[in-house]
């Protein structure tokens, strides 16, 4: 046991605060770890807390490129619903107005001009004792027909070369005010068209009153004339229309004067 | 404005203090751009990617960590996609062996050396070497890691930073003054 703790301590005083040197690989190992630390550190304190100063407009690309772009796409599309909602509400009021000055749709008591075939012809039929137009409605109504006529008289002369006119008359059928649409110019009997003026219209031509006429089969009771009213010939006021209208269309031109309205109740 | 505060507000989509944010980190991310790569306007490319990246990514930082060490890692990243676009890697195995490469520069006291001279010192190396040298010496990356990022192997990574630093020091040595 003696023999033990003396050779311990032989080692500890022969080994113990010995310095061994490093052999010369071992040196030179070591002294390139020290120089790449060195050249790290030197890089690391260069370069670790340095800025750099970017372009200003580096900024605006960022902000026009990345950040707002999503936002102006969106500022975009709601520019363009709210663009088409506005045309579409101009559109929806013109077509009001036209068809509240009588241009475009039939109205009650006044005149209108409609392609024969439509059978929303019969909802312009006023009756002998609806009222009459106010006075500004019955200019409306002869401004309506004066642009309508010569619109369709200048289209017409147009195409008179090229397309044949089916209209033609009955002999058995009342006078009537009868053009057709070039397209319905076909078979010459379907395409002819019987239309009744009222006796008591006057032609359009002459600046009075107009109404919308109605399509009557032949043979069907017409309405009542009021009495007083000036009776315009029928004869007068088919050859003033096909006059002004051309054959290839079909224009309807019914002028109705019925008797005045009755004066309404007080309302209390 | 403290760091949370800004975050929040860019969070929330506030110009102003996104700016801020930007003002803060730009200059800083620039430079660690400009580390990787050679060109200043690829370093300006990097960083407008980086920053996009920042702003997209913001609501992914969960505050745990250093908000700056967020940024850089992502500006190293885009950096290192940048840098492929530009200057492939692997040129870097094949230019080590060419002598201009290895010609060394003159160059102060390494204590002189100012910042724009240790990035041109960076910008003469291959691109591999220089990102194996910058991920390793200057963000503390391993060398797994530096493997995984760039998609070789640890062994390369070792050798090109050994080599990447030979180089450094070549052109960094005090050039022997003739009489």
């Amino acid at each position: 046991m003696a023999s033990g703790n003396n050779l311990d301590d032989l080692f500890r005083q022969q080994l113990g605060q010995h310095a061994t040197p490093p052999g010369e690989d071992l040196q030179r190992r070591l002294a390139e770890l020290a120089e790449a630390e060195r050249l790290d550190q030197l890089f690391r304190t260069g370069l670790g807390s340095h800025a750099s100063q970017p372009r200003r407009a580096l900024w605006e690309r960022l902000e026009d490129e990345h950040l707002r772009p999503p936002a102006r796409r969106r500022r975009g599309v709601v520019a363009w619903w709210q663009l088409s909602a506005a045309a579409m509400l101009l559109l929806a009021l013109l077509g009001c107005g036209l068809w509240r000055s009588g241009y475009l749709g039939p109205r009650p008591g006044l005149a209108t001009t409609q392609p024969v075939s439509r059978p929303a012809v019969r909802a312009g039929v006023r009756g002998p004792g609806q009222p009459l137009a106010s006075g500004q409605d019955q200019l409306l109504v002869k401004e309506s027909i004066a642009v309508t006529l010569a619109r369709h008289s200048k289209k017409n002369q147009e195409n008179r070369t090229t397309r044949a006119t089916a209209a033609t008359f009955s002999p058995s059928s009342p006078p009537i005010a009868t053009t057709a649409r070039p397209r319905r110019s076909a078979p010459a009997p379907l395409a002819a068209r019987r239309f009744h003026l009222q006796p008591q219209q006057p032609d359009a031509a002459t600046g009075a009153l107009a109404t919308t006429g109605r399509r009557a089969p032949a043979g069907q009771p017409q309405p009542p004339t009021p009495a007083g009213t000036p009776e315009v010939p029928a004869s007068r006021s088919l050859s003033t229309m096909t006059a002004m209208v051309a054959p290839a269309e079909i224009i309807e031109v019914d002028v109705r004067r019925g008797p005045a309205p009755p004066p309404r109740p007080p309302r209390w | 404005v403290t760091e949370p505060d800004l975050i929040a507000a860019c969070l929330r989509g506030d110009p102003r203090a996104q700016r801020q944010l930007y003002n803060q980190f730009a200059g800083l991310m620039l430079t660690v751009c400009r580390r990787y790569l050679k060109r200043q306007e690829d370093a300006e490319e990097a960083l407008l990617l980086g920053f996009a990246k920042v702003f997209r990514a913001l609501p992914t930082f969960r505050q745990e960590g250093s908000f700056e060490g967020w940024v850089r890692r992502i500006m190293v990243n885009e950096a290192l996609m940048e840098l492929r676009r530009r200057e492939p890697l692997h040129l870097s195995f094949e230019d080590f062996a060419q002598p201009e490469n290895l010609a060394a520069t003159p160059a102060t006291a390494d204590t002189q050396l100012q910042a724009d001279e240790l990035l041109a010192l960076l910008q003469t190396l291959p691109p591999g070497y220089r990102a194996v040298f910058n991920l390793y010496a200057l963000e503390g990356y391993s060398h797994l890691e530096i493997a995984e990022a760039l998609g070789i192997s640890e062994g390369t990574s070792k050798s090109q930073l050994s080599k990447a630093r030979a180089m450094l020091q070549r052109r960094l040595a005090p050039q022997p003054t003739s009489f």
